[in-house]
C-alpha cells in the first residue's frame, strides 16, 4: 500500500498537492470566522452532485420538464429528498454568501493586495443569484414560471438592448420549450463552469495572499489541518443539518401545478433571496421621483450602483475613512434588504387574495398529485392537459371570475376569498343537496343574502309562498316535505347520492305525488311532464347537470325564468363561455369532480 | 550540497540555498526576519523553496534534514523568556535556525533525500518549523531526530490531542459527504427497483388476418405503455410475426434477433426470415438454418390464445447474446 502511495506520487506529485492543501498557514491558529468559505465550497460540491443526478433525470422542454420533476419529486426512490437538497442548498448558499461577504469586509480582507481575490468574490455571487433565478424556472411549475416571468420582463426595460435581450434570454417572443432549454443551459452548463474557474482563480489567490487572519492573535500559528479543517467541517455538518431537517420536514422542494398560462396565478413570488428586490420596486418614491422610468431606475440602475459600489470597495477602503464606509454601506445595504424583504412577507401575510391564491396553489398542486396518480400516469399531452380538464381545478376559477360577482360559494368566491360586496344571487355551494332545499323552503332562511335576498325574487312568489303558505301545508300533512324534498333532490342526482338512491327510491315515489298534490308546486312549476303554463323554473332534472348547463346557458329560456330572469346573463347564448366551460363549473357545483376517464385499459387492436 | 536544478520559486530561495550550501562555514541568522516577528508580532509570509527534482521537493512544511541545529544561546534564552511570562508571541513550534548542522554535505544530502517522504521538520527560509503532523507514514525512520520543542513538557499529551483532531475533523468530513453521496446514488439507482411491468395479454388481431397457408404475417403489438411519467394509451411497443400451424393454431415469433437485437425481416422470395446484421437466416418455424448463424437461439416465440376469432398474445422481450430465453423485466 504504501508502495503503491509512493508509485503514484512519484509520478504525479498528489501527495505534495494534498500536502499543500491541507497545510496552508493560519497564522493566530484556527478559528470560527474563517469557516464561511469552506461551508460554500461544500454547498457547491453538494450543488455539482445532486445537480448532476437531477440532471439526469429531467427533460428540459414545455411538454415534460414539470412531468420530469414530477417524476424525481414523487415516483423515483429518494428523489424527493436528493431534490430538497439541491433547493435548500441553494438557499443556504445565499446566506453563507452574504456571511462570507461580511466577515470579508468586516476584517478587511478585501483590501489590498486581495482586490483581485475579492472581486471574484463578487462575481461569484452574482453567478450563485444567477443560478438561483435560472434553477427557479426548471420545474416549470405555476411558482417559477410566473416568478421567471417577472424576471424576464425586467430585462426588457433596459433601453435600447432590451428587448432584443429579453428576446434571447427567453428564447423567443413567448415562453417555451426554448426557454427552458436555454435556462438549463446556462444553470447546468454555463454558470457552473464559469463558477468552477472563479472559484479556482478565487482560492489560488486565497492561497497566493494567505488567510487574512484577524488581530490580535489569540493562539500560535497552526496549519490548515486538522484544526481548521474540524471547525469547517462542524460548520458544513451544521448547514447539512439545517438543509436536511428543512428538506425532511418540508418533504423536499414544493411543486406546484404545472405552469398554464391561460390559468390566473396570483400566488407568484420570486425565491425568497430575491423578495427585497421585489418590494423595492413596488416602493413609491420610484414612481415619484422617476415616473414610468421608476422600474428602469429601481431594477436595473440602482442594483447596477451597489454592485457597482461592492466591487469598488478595495479603492474606497483605501481613503481615509473608506473601510468605516464600506461596513456601513454594506450594513445599510443588508438592513435595507432585510427590512424590504420582512415587509414583502408582512403584506402578503396581510394580503387575503395571496393568502387564498397560496392555499389554491396548495390545492391544485395535490389535486395534480392525486389526478396522475388516479390516471395510472400523465398523457403525452402533459400534465396540464389533466388539470384543464378537471372540474375541480378549472371549475372553480372559473365561477371566481364569472359567477362570483353575484353568488357565492360557501360564502366565498370559490377559491376562498370572501369578497366585501354582499351577494345578489344564491349561494350555490351544495346545489341541488337536500339541505340546499331545506334552507330554501325554511320561511326564516329563504330571503337570506344565500337565496333570494340579493335578487328581485325576495319580494317574489316562492318567497311569499314559502313563507305564507308552506308552513300551513307543511303542519297538515308532517313528513311530506321531507318526502317532497327527497323527491326533487332526487332529480338532481347528485353522485354522492348515488349509492344510497335506491334505498330512497319509495319515499321518492311518494315525494313525487306531493309535489303537485299537498305542496302544489306545478301550480307555477313543470314537474316531470310538459307544461305550458309553467312560470317557474322547471322542476324536471331539477339541479341535474343538463338542467344547470341548460339554465347557465340560458336562464331567459321559458324552461327557466324567462322574461321574468333578473340579471343572470345568457352565458352560452352570449358567448360568455362555452359548453364545455359551463359543463366544468356544473360539475365542480355538483362535486362530480372525479378525474376524467382519459386512460381506459385499450383492446389493443393492429 | 544542493543540485544547481533546485532552484527555489522567488528571490528569497536563493539565499535559502546559499545556507543550505554554507554547511560549514558559518551562516547568519535572520536577524530582520525575527526582528519582525519579535516586535510587531506579524510574520512575513513565508517564501517557500520549491525543488525541481522529481525525487524531492520541498513543500510546505518542507524539507527535513536529518540533524537539526541546536538554536543559538540567544534564542533559547528568549524562548524561555517566553515560556515564563507566557507570552508566547511568535507561533509555538516555529524557531530559528542558528545554522544547520551537517557535518558533511555528502551524507546530509543522500539522506535529505531519502528521509523527504516522511518529514517531520520543515526548514523555511531561515527557520525551523516543527511542524507536528505525520503527513504520510506514521513509521518515519528519523524518531531519533528531535527539536527543543519536542522536549517540551507538554510533548505528550499533544499528540493524543492532534490525533483526537484529526479523527473528529475526518468523521465530520466523511459525514458531509456522505449524505449528498448517498442521496445522489440512490436517485441513481432508482431504475433498477422497477419492472417493465410487461406481460399482459394483448389482442393483436384477429384470425382471419393470418394466412392459413403457414406464410408468417408481421403484426405490430399495440398496448398501453408506462415510460417514466409518460402513460399511453394504444402505442406500438413491438413487432410480432404470427404464423398459423393448423386452422384455430397461431404461433408468435419476436422481431428482435436473440444474438444482437437486430430487427428481422421475413423475406417471402426465401421464405425464411433474414437478420441483416450478420446476414444470417432463420427457418420459417424460428429455428437456425443457417450453419454460419451467430445467433445463440432459435427465434423467441410469445405465449399465444386464440380467443374465438382473435388472436391475444403475451407480449415480452428477452436478453440477448445468451443461449437461455430470460425475459427481460
Amino acid at each position: 500500500m504504501k508502495k503503491l502511495v509512493q508509485w503514484i506520487d512519484q509520478r504525479t506529485g498528489v501527495a505534495g498537492l494534498l500536502h499543500e492543501v491541507l497545510f496552508e498557514r493560519i497564522p493566530g491558529g484556527a478559528r470560527w470566522r474563517y469557516v464561511w468559505g469552506s461551508t460554500l465550497s461544500f454547498c457547491f460540491f453538494v450543488q455539482i452532485l445532486t445537480g448532476v443526478v437531477l440532471w439526469m433525470a429531467y427533460s428540459p422542454s414545455a411538454n415534460s420538464a414539470w412531468e420530469s420533476v414530477y417524476y424525481i419529486q414523487h415516483e423515483m426512490t429518494g428523489g424527493w429528498f436528493l431534490r430538497g437538497l439541491h433547493h435548500y442548498v441553494a438557499q443556504a448558499m445565499h446566506v453563507l454568501l452574504v456571511l462570507h461577504l461580511l466577515q470579508v469586509i468586516i476584517d478587511g480582507a478585501y483590501k489590498a493586495p486581495r482586490e483581485v481575490n475579492y472581486w471574484f468574490g463578487v462575481v461569484l455571487l452574482m453567478l450563485t443569484l444567477g443560478l438561483g433565478l435560472t434553477g427557479y424556472l426548471l420545474p416549470w411549475d405555476q411558482k417559477g414560471f410566473g416568478a421567471t416571468k417577472v424576471a424576464t420582463s425586467l430585462v426588457g426595460i433596459v433601453p435600447i438592448i432590451g428587448p432584443p435581450l429579453q428576446k434571447l434570454v427567453v428564447g423567443g417572443s413567448d415562453y417555451g420549450h426554448h426557454t427552458l432549454t436555454r435556462f438549463f443551459a446556462l444553470h447546468a452548463g454555463v454558470l457552473p463552469g464559469l463558477m468552477i474557474a472563479a472559484i479556482a482563480a478565487h482560492v489560488a489567490l486565497f492561497r497566493k495572499h494567505g488567510i487574512t487572519a484577524k488581530q490580535p492573535y489569540r493562539k500560535p500559528e497552526a496549519n490548515f489541518w486538522p484544526d481548521q479543517v474540524l471547525m469547517d467541517g462542524v460548520a458544513c455538518l451544521a448547514v447539512l443539518a439545517s438543509v436536511v431537517y428543512l428538506t425532511v420536514r418540508h418533504h423536499g422542494a414544493e411543486l406546484h401545478a404545472p405552469a398554464d398560462p391561460t390559468l390566473p396565478f396570483n400566488a407568484a413570488r420570486p425565491e425568497w433571496y430575491f423578495l427585497f428586490l421585489f418590494e423595492f420596486l413596488k416602493l413609491d418614491f420610484l414612481t415619484q421621483w422617476f415616473g414610468h422610468q421608476g422600474e428602469l431606475v429601481g431594477a436595473i440602475i440602482i442594483p447596477g450602483i451597489i454592485m457597482g459600489i461592492l466591487a469598488g470597495m478595495p479603492f474606497i477602503g483605501g481613503w481615509r475613512l473608506g473601510h468605516r464606509f464600506n461596513l456601513g454601506f454594506l450594513g445599510a445595504v443588508l438592513v435595507g434588504a432585510l427590512l424590504l424583504t420582512v415587509k414583502s412577507l408582512r403584506s402578503d401575510a396581510d394580503n387575503p387574495g395571496f393568502q387564498a391564491a397560496l392555499a389554491q396553489a396548495q390545492v391544485d398542486a395535490d389535486r395534480m398529485v392525486s389526478l396522475i396518480k388516479t390516471a395510472g400516469g400523465i398523457p403525452r399531452e402533459g400534465a396540464v392537459s389533466l388539470l384543464k380538464q378537471d372540474p375541480a381545478t378549472v371549475g372553480p376559477r372559473l365561477f371566481a371570475q364569472h359567477c362570483a360577482s353575484c353568488h357565492r360559494y360557501g360564502g366565498h368566491d370559490g377559491l376562498g376569498l370572501v369578497s366585501a360586496e354582499s351577494p345578489s344571487a344564491p349561494d350555490l355551494r351544495g346545489f341541488g343537496s337536500s339541505s340546499w332545499l331545506r334552507g330554501l323552503l325554511t320561511a326564516d332562511q329563504v330571503t337570506n343574502l344565500s337565496y333570494y335576498g340579493g335578487t328581485k325574487f325576495r319580494t317574489g312568489k316562492m318567497v311569499r309562498y314559502v313563507q305564507e303558505k308552506l308552513p300551513a301545508r307543511t303542519a297538515k300533512n308532517p313528513g311530506a316535505l321531507d318526502e317532497l324534498i327527497e323527491a326533487v333532490v332526487a332529480e338532481a342526482d347528485l353522485p354522492a347520492n348515488r349509492a344510497s338512491a335506491g334505498a330512497r327510491l319509495q319515499r321518492v315515489e311518494a315525494g313525487r305525488t306531493h309535489v303537485a298534490t299537498t305542496f302544489g308546486c306545478t301550480d307555477c312549476h313543470a314537474f316531470r311532464k310538459a307544461d305550458e303554463d309553467a312560470t317557474a323554473p322547471t322542476l324536471t332534472g331539477w339541479g341535474s347537470r343538463a338542467w344547470m348547463v341548460r339554465l347557465i346557458s340560458d336562464p331567459t329560456h321559458a324552461d327557466f325564468y324567462g322574461s321574468r330572469n333578473d340579471r343572470m346573463p345568457s352565458y352560452l347564448k352570449d358567448g360568455r363561455l362555452t359548453e364545455r366551460e359551463i359543463g366544468l363549473i356544473v360539475d365542480w357545483i355538483r362535486e362530480d369532480t372525479a378525474p376524467a376517464t382519459w386512460l381506459k385499459p385499450v383492446a389493443a387492436s393492429r | 550540497m544542493f543540485p544547481p536544478q533546485h532552484q527555489g520559486r522567488d528571490g528569497l530561495a536563493s539565499s535559502f540555498a546559499l545556507r543550505r550550501s554554507g554547511c560549514g562555514t558559518e551562516p547568519q541568522p535572520d536577524e530582520h526576519l525575527w526582528r519582525n516577528i519579535l516586535t510587531t508580532g506579524f510574520e512575513p509570509r513565508p517564501r517557500l523553496p520549491r525543488l525541481a527534482s522529481s525525487d524531492c521537493r520541498v513543500r510546505l512544511g518542507g524539507l527535513l534534514p536529518d540533524t537539526v541545529a541546536q538554536p543559538s544561546p540567544i534564542l533559547t534564552a528568549f524562548l524561555h523568556f517566553q515560556r515564563c511570562f507566557g507570552i508566547e508571541r511568535f507561533p509555538l513550534g516555529e524557531m530559528p535556525v542558528k545554522e544547520l548542522g551537517c557535518k558533511d554535505s555528502k551524507r546530509r544530502r543522500k539522506s535529505s533525500f531519502k528521509q523527504c517522504g516522511s518529514k517531520k521538520f520543515a526548514l523555511i527560509a531561515g527557520k525551523i518549523r516543527i511542524a507536528r503532523h505525520r503527513p504520510r507514514s506514521s513509521s518515519s525512520s528519523d524518531q531519533s531526530v528531535r527539536t527543543p520543542m519536542d522536549s517540551t513538557p507538554d510533548s505528550g499529551a499533544q499528540p493524543r490531542r492532534r490525533f483526537l483532531t484529526e479523527a473528529a475533523a475526518g468523521a465530520v468530513g466523511a459525514c458531509c459527504a456522505a449524505v449528498p453521496l448517498a442521496s445522489g446514488l440512490v436517485a441513481w439507482l432508482d431504475p433498477l427497483s422497477r419492472n417493465s411491468g410487461a406481460g399482459d395479454w394483448i389482442q393483436v388481431g384477429g384470425l382471419s388476418s393470418v394466412p392459413a397457408d403457414g406464410t408468417p404475417v408481421r403484426v405490430a403489438v399495440i398496448s398501453g405503455r408506462s415510460d417514466a411519467w409518460t402513460r399511453d394509451n394504444a402505442v406500438p411497443v413491438g413487432v410480432v410475426y404470427l404464423r398459423r400451424t393448423a386452422p384455430s393454431q397461431v404461433v408468435a415469433l419476436h422481431s428482435v434477433c436473440p444474438h444482437a437485437g437486430c430487427f428481422i425481416d421475413y423475406q417471402t422470395d426465401r421464405k425464411a426470415f433474414f437478420c441483416p446484421c450478420h446476414d444470417s437466416t432463420f427457418a420459417v418455424d424460428g429455428s437456425i438454418n443457417d450453419p454460419r448463424s451467430p445467433s445463440p437461439r432459435s427465434m423467441d416465440t410469445l405465449a399465444v390464445e386464440v380467443r374465438g376469432e382473435s388472436v391475444w398474445l403475451r407480449f415480452q422481450n428477452f436478453r440477448s447474446g445468451i443461449a437461455a430465453k430470460v425475459a427481460l423485466t
